[in-house]
């Protein structure tokens, strides 16, 4: 399964502008919600991972964040991407009392990892990959978030 | 005549916070990059509030975390972040710590 599989383009969101990591969590959850891919309890589970474990992660240029929960919370496998207009932040996955600016969110809902494996390695890719993320984060709309991740 | 280096594997335990997400990401990349340097391991996978007890039962050259280094291990198996694979930063330097310590 690729990401493109999992990334449909009413799940994109490019220059979201929230004022909190809870806002964000929120329109993305929502996203996901209403698309019939989590169940109720995402929400909190991503909230209460995050608390515990961070997803933050610095990137040479950018900040980028990998939100996720157990897949019990999960019905369908789906990935949310969302570029932010102003950085929110995160706590840091590498040392938990850092902060990270993030200006991108990939949210993921995932059942079976070895059924995602490709998304995983896809997702890889473009977080290490600057001019990938630099075009991502001027993209309009989702099509263009989606043209762009087909190249990775 | 070199004397032929004896054969290994290594067994390696990929933690994160769930089991699932991030530890796919790094065991894929490791395996790759073992399989490009021609090293055979053995890949555990599971969640970092596993890792004491499977570091007792099984005999782990090293550990990688995605969701912190200090693991309460009563064992003294080497802990690496597994963040420089994700990001790609340092992600060359752990792997020549990661060779010389299995090499």
């Amino acid at each position: 399964m690729k990401i493109l599989d999992l990334v449909k383009k009413d799940l994109v969101v490019t220059k979201l502008e929230v004022e909190s990591r809870g806002d964000l969590f929120k329109v993305l959850y929502e996203k996901l919600y209403s698309a019939g891919f989590v169940k109720e309890s995402f929400l909190d589970g991503i909230e209460n991972r995050e608390a515990k474990f961070p997803t933050g992660l610095q990137l040479s240029k950018y900040g980028a964040a990998i939100p996720h929960t157990d897949p019990e919370h999960v019905i369908e496998p789906a990935v949310v991407v969302a570029t932010l207009s102003q950085p929110v932040i995160f706590k840091s996955m590498e040392n938990p009392t850092n902060d990270v600016k993030v200006n991108i969110v990939f949210m993921l809902a995932i059942k079976e990892p070895h059924m995602q494996l490709e998304m995983l390695k896809q997702m890889s890719r473009i977080l290490q990959n600057d001019s990938l993320l630099e075009q991502m984060l001027q993209a309009n709309e989702g099509d263009e978030i989606i043209e762009i991740i087909k190249t990775a | 005549m070199k004397k032929q280096k004896e054969f290994k594997t290594a067994r390696v335990m990929v933690v994160c916070a769930d089991g699932v997400a991030t530890s796919t990401m790094v065991l894929v990349a490791l395996r790759d990059a073992f399989e490009d340097a021609g090293i055979s391991a053995e890949f555990v996978q599971g969640r970092v509030i596993d890792a004491p007890s499977m570091a007792k039962n099984g005999k782990f050259d090293f550990i990688i975390s995605t969701a912190g280094t200090d693991l309460d291990l009563d064992t003294d198996i080497p802990v690496f972040s597994g963040v420089p694979i994700l990001t790609g930063i340092g992600k060359e330097q752990m792997f020549e710590k990661i060779m010389e310590l299995i090499g």
